[in-house]
């Protein structure tokens, strides 16, 4: 697998806009606690997974 | 014509399946070079597929509402012997030796494939501007996007080119271009529809669904469309319904939610208008429309965003040393993914959980939500900014404010027109149901569907 490196003149111009997005996840964030569980959890309970 | 209409033409002996076939190769050789809606168009399998069809008619077997409909597909869903590029230049030559479950599943139903349309490059924006394979252009105005990222498929069906076209939708790729185009696209509900032979984007987001001229034949394409599949891990074994709605359709007893918040704000008057106007008339039908504040809209689609952003920089991670073969806006979103930290991905995976708890608290008081499906009509191609209420937005992010977080969600939905603007270009309305009601959905936006015509 490729691990080629972002260009510097792509990360300027990218940076504000992930840094905003992750800046922002953040205060979504708080709302989690402890029990909150993830979206993707395998669910062997469930009927569908017959 | 329409699916409905063709099928009891055909079956009247009106019209032959080769003779509806030939209709739609003529139209796609007349207005395909100003449009570009299709990459590949298949006119010699497709009148051999037609004639097959006839006969089958003619000796008594008949594969029901779907046999001899002319179809297309888009074209990063997998066609056996037919190339599908995604849009892309990295897929340029790519022929798979397999056909994706839908495309099968279409087939067996009697469909005819004409081609494979054009996209947004590898599905990732909603424009269908594709720098490969040249833009998509609205059939409203050749100046317009027909949005994406399945504009071919919007662009096909809403000139009669294809009565069908499969679509997908991640971030309202189904539902973008439904809207612009002024035809029906359903997203269905995540894992009604499998995924499998589907070039993937975000993999906890993707969705397949039809684009119609009607409700009642994306209705018909979906109950085709649809059923488990155990190449797909995602795929329901929830029984597929009868979803084609009756006609005239009463709503009685439908609680229709119309949102207090979110929905109706930052949206073109002329949209707000004719959306609201739709509700108020669901009541003569029976419904009763119910005012509801939904869970915060713009929390919902930062989660939907992040977890697309991380989906789909790991699925093209292997390709990102030919960084000369992806378009400037699809690059800099991959670029964008890669900057996501594995810990921002999984508590976006945990607010999504959340806010999946909270929506199906909505659900438990009304049975659908109506909301515009884009705030505004098509843009200009090229255009980077729109203005809404005196401020200048993204293109990009203020198409797909309602229907991104749709997708984390996972319910479906379904757009509709809903009239057009003075400029003569089409408006859609989204109806949102709970997950696996798509029965539901289609009656709702049946009675809308025969209240605007």
């Amino acid at each position: 697998m490729s691990t080629s490196a972002i260009p510097n003149d792509q990360l300027e111009r990218i940076l504000p806009t992930v840094n905003d997005l992750l800046s922002r996840m953040n205060k979504v964030f708080e709302r989690l606690s402890l029990t909150t569980d993830s979206a993707l959890v395998y669910e062997l309970a469930r009927g569908d997974r017959k | 014509m329409n699916i409905v209409e063709a099928g009891n033409a055909l079956r009247k002996r009106k019209i032959s399946c080769r003779e509806l076939t030939d209709e739609c190769l003529t139209k796609i050789q007349d207005l395909n070079p100003a449009l570009n809606a299709f990459i590949t168009v298949c006119e010699d399998s497709a009148r051999k597929q037609a004639e097959k069809l006839d006969e089958e008619l003619e000796d008594g077997f008949d594969r029901g509402p779907l046999h001899g409909i002319p179809i297309a597909h888009k074209d990063l869903i997998c066609t056996k012997g037919v190339r599908t590029t995604s849009g892309s230049k990295l897929f340029s030559d790519y022929v798979p030796d397999y056909d994706a479950t839908v495309v099968s599943r279409l087939h067996e139903a009697g469909t005819v494939m004409l081609g494979k349309t054009g996209l947004h490059e590898l599905a990732y924006g909603i424009t269908s501007n594709n720098p490969h394979f040249g833009p998509v252009r609205n059939p409203h105005g050749h100046d317009r996007v027909p949005g994406g990222s399945s504009g071919g498929a919007g662009a096909a069906v809403a000139c009669g080119m294809a009565l069908m076209a499969t679509g997908t939708d991640t971030g309202g790729s189904i539902r973008i271009p439904a809207s612009f185009c002024g035809v029906v696209g359903l997203k269905p509900t995540y894992g009604r529809v499998s995924r499998y032979g589907v070039r993937p984007l975000g993999l906890s987001l993707d969705h397949i669904g039809p684009l119609t001229s009607t409700v009642r034949d994306a209705a018909i394409a979906l109950h085709a469309m649809a059923g488990f599949d155990d190449r797909d891990s995602s795929c329901s074994r929830e029984p597929v319904l009868e979803y084609v709605p009756p006609s005239p359709c009463s709503l009685g007893g439908v609680r229709i939610g119309v949102p207090q918040n979110y929905y109706f704000e930052g949206v073109a008057g002329e949209v707000r208008d004719a959306v609201q106007t739709v509700v108020r008339n669901t009541e003569s039908l029976g419904a009763r429309v119910v005012s509801v504040r939904v869970p915060d809209v713009e929390e919902l689609n930062l989660v939907a965003r992040t977890i697309l952003l991380a989906e789909a920089s790991a699925l093209y991670e292997p390709y990102m040393d030919q960084r000369a073969s992806f378009g400037d806006d699809v690059l800099a979103l991959l670029d964008q993914g890669r900057l996501v930290p594995a810990t921002v991905y999984v508590n976006a995976q945990r607010m999504r959980r959340l806010l999946l708890q909270e929506w199906q608290t909505i659900c438990s008081t009304v049975d659908c939500l109506i909301t515009p499906t884009t705030p505004t009509a098509a843009p200009l191609i090229g255009q980077r900014e729109m203005e809404m209420d005196g401020r200048k937005i993204d293109v990009r992010l203020a198409t797909t404010r309602f229907m991104r977080g749709v997708n984390a969600l996972g319910f479906p939905a379904l757009s509709i027109p809903c009239g057009k603007t003075a400029e003569n270009l089409p408006m859609g309305l989204q109806v949102i149901g709970r997950p696996f009601e798509e029965d539901l959905v289609l009656r709702v936006g049946a009675a809308i569907e025969d209240l605007v015509l």
